[in-house]
């Protein structure tokens, strides 16, 4: 069952329609990254999953509720907004012994999850002194003070050093192996395909991929390479089913279109011998690419 | 809700902004009471009762308070987490009103307290008729000045939900305090005797020339806290949180 389900999820800002017919869904006890690049609506879905934001129309839903439904919600949902802010006079500790009491979760826990950001240095300073990796850190501690079962995280490393990263990186994986799920947006594909089991692409506010990493990268986006001593006559063969054929150096075919199984099949009815069959898988920085209509930028 | 009330409370604690208006409360009737107890003639009982009710200028910074800190939460986006721990954002402005009426009962107390504290013992140096002053009138003088400053911080939670912007809902409200009533009491002194101001007045500034006795001045500023409030949790309902 999923535990978050988002259906024809649409946001227009006057003129501008930020989220577009979205939907999708989280499964538990997996690293689902939501990427996409900036300003394709990551943040407003978020927003709307959380109940911070109306949707135009469509629903989302957490555990089959809308958020504003749920019986105990900081239990349920821990979330890092990009805006998630302090008061720069408040205390770190002060700061989620306060959410703890709003969310009536025992105060002990602000000192348990300042433990687990490492934080626990930092407990008696005023947010206000936080560098924007503790204040990233803060953040954290505050979503987990309910020990929820879901974690939403909206580019979570912005402001993280690589060794944050990292952390953050075993820390996902090691939340989504108990079983629990956790949503993680980025817009920098790296940083999330080392660590997400399934990914859902967003550009210009709708969805244009999503599902298990591995079928991302896979299947008939890449381009199969064929070596035959009758390319030519395979060539046809191809080009007749309507499929891309580009001659390579000397016996090389490059076949756009199809897959491996299918050119060897045909290769068999045609009565051609092949001597190399390769797909060639497309990069994943490739695919995201060419799905969000994004010019490779130096990031 | 109860949870919801003290972590207001705790929220407002955990910063310096309550102890900055507790030093405000004091400065400020002090300041207020001085001029008062300096200048004043003492010959009625009236005049007494009018002098040690400078108390009433710690409800303008109680609504002041109240803005502050519900219009807060929008400035340093603390409004997130509070959301998150708590959807419901009509009990999110209640209990705020609650726990603001709550901090002005007690701001309001201490400015009394100020006030009598170094009101008797000035007003006696000068020869006032402090004798004419029963308990009964001492309590009154609490009592009034607890409330609107109670009704103040409340009333200023409500504002601070229908303008979020911080700035704006300040200057905003003072200039409609100090600026916009004076106006309207001179075009219809019967209108302005309505107004959220003159109630605050009437409550606390001794029976002088007050168009309204105390406990209708009470139920005008209570009904003013809870239509503006009823408002602001209406309209915190609706609005993004971005």
């Amino acid at each position: 069952m999923s535990v978050i389900e988002v259906r024809s999820l649409t946001k227009r800002f006057g003129a501008v329609t930020a989220v577009d017919d979205v939907s999708f869904d989280v499964q538990p006890g997996l690293v689902t990254g939501f990427l996409g690049p900036n300003g394709a609506g990551k943040t407003t879905t978020l927003r709307m999953i959380l109940g911070l934001a109306r949707p135009t129309s469509g629903t989302a839903t957490v555990d089959g509720r809308p958020y504003a439904g749920l019986a105990d919600p900081a239990r349920t949902v821990g979330a890092v907004l990009e805006r998630s802010g302090f008061h720069p006079g408040r205390r770190g500790r002060d700061h989620l012994r306060a959410v703890a009491r709003a969310a009536r979760i025992p105060e002990s826990r602000a000192d348990e999850t300042l433990e687990t950001v490492a934080l626990t240095d930092a407990a008696h300073r005023r947010a206000g002194q936080y560098s924007l990796g503790m204040r990233q850190r803060l953040a954290l501690a505050t979503a987990l003070l309910g020990d929820p079962r879901i974690l939403i995280l909206d580019e979570p490393a912005n402001g993280l050093d690589p060794q944050g990263i990292r952390w953050l990186r075993d820390f996902m994986r090691w939340y989504a192996a108990r079983g629990r799920t956790v949503l993680v947006s980025s817009h920098v594909l790296a940083e999330v395909s080392q660590t997400a089991d399934a990914v859902i692409v967003i550009a210009r506010g709708r969805v244009v991929a999503q599902g298990p990493l591995a079928e991302l990268t896979a299947g008939d986006r890449g381009a199969v390479e064929v070596r035959s001593p009758g390319a030519e006559r395979l060539a046809g063969a191809l080009r007749e089913r309507g499929f891309g054929v580009e001659p390579g150096e000397g016996d090389l075919l490059v076949v756009t279109g199809t897959d491996a199984a299918a050119i060897g099949d045909l290769a068999l009815a045609e009565g051609v011998a092949i001597h190399g069959l390769r797909e060639r898988s497309a990069s994943l920085e490739e695919v995201f690419f060419e799905l969000t209509g994004e010019e490779a930028a130096p990031s | 809700m109860t949870a919801l009330i003290a972590a207001e409370l705790l929220k407002l604690r955990t910063t310096r902004t309550a102890f900055g208006f507790l030093v405000a409360t004091v400065l400020l009737t002090l300041a207020v009471d001085a001029a008062s107890f300096a200048t004043s003639d003492f010959r009625t009982e009236q005049d007494v009762r009018a002098a040690l009710s400078g108390a009433g200028i710690v409800s303008a910074l109680l609504l002041v308070l109240g803005i502050v800190a519900t219009t807060g939460e929008h400035r340093h986006n603390t409004i997130t987490a509070s959301l998150l721990a708590s959807p419901d954002r009509r009990r999110l402005v209640a209990a705020k009103a609650v726990a603001y009426l709550v901090t002005g009962a007690v701001l309001g107390l201490v400015a009394v307290a100020v006030t009598v504290a170094v009101g008797v013992p000035w007003l006696s140096a000068r020869d006032a008729p402090l004798e004419l002053l029963d308990a009964g009138d001492y309590a009154a003088l609490v009592g009034r000045g607890v409330v609107a400053a109670a009704l103040s911080g409340a009333l200023g939670v409500a504002i601070g939900a229908i303008v979020r912007n911080q700035i704006a809902a300040v200057v905003g409200a003072l200039v409609y305090l100090f600026l916009l009533e004076p106006v309207l009491a001179l075009v219809s002194a019967e209108v302005a005797a309505y107004s959220f101001g003159s109630a605050q007045a009437a409550l606390t500034e001794g029976p002088v020339d007050d168009p309204l006795d105390p406990v209708p001045a009470t139920l005008v500023l209570t009904a003013w806290a809870v239509v503006l409030g009823l408002a602001g949790a209406e309209l915190e309902e609706r609005r993004d949180v971005v």
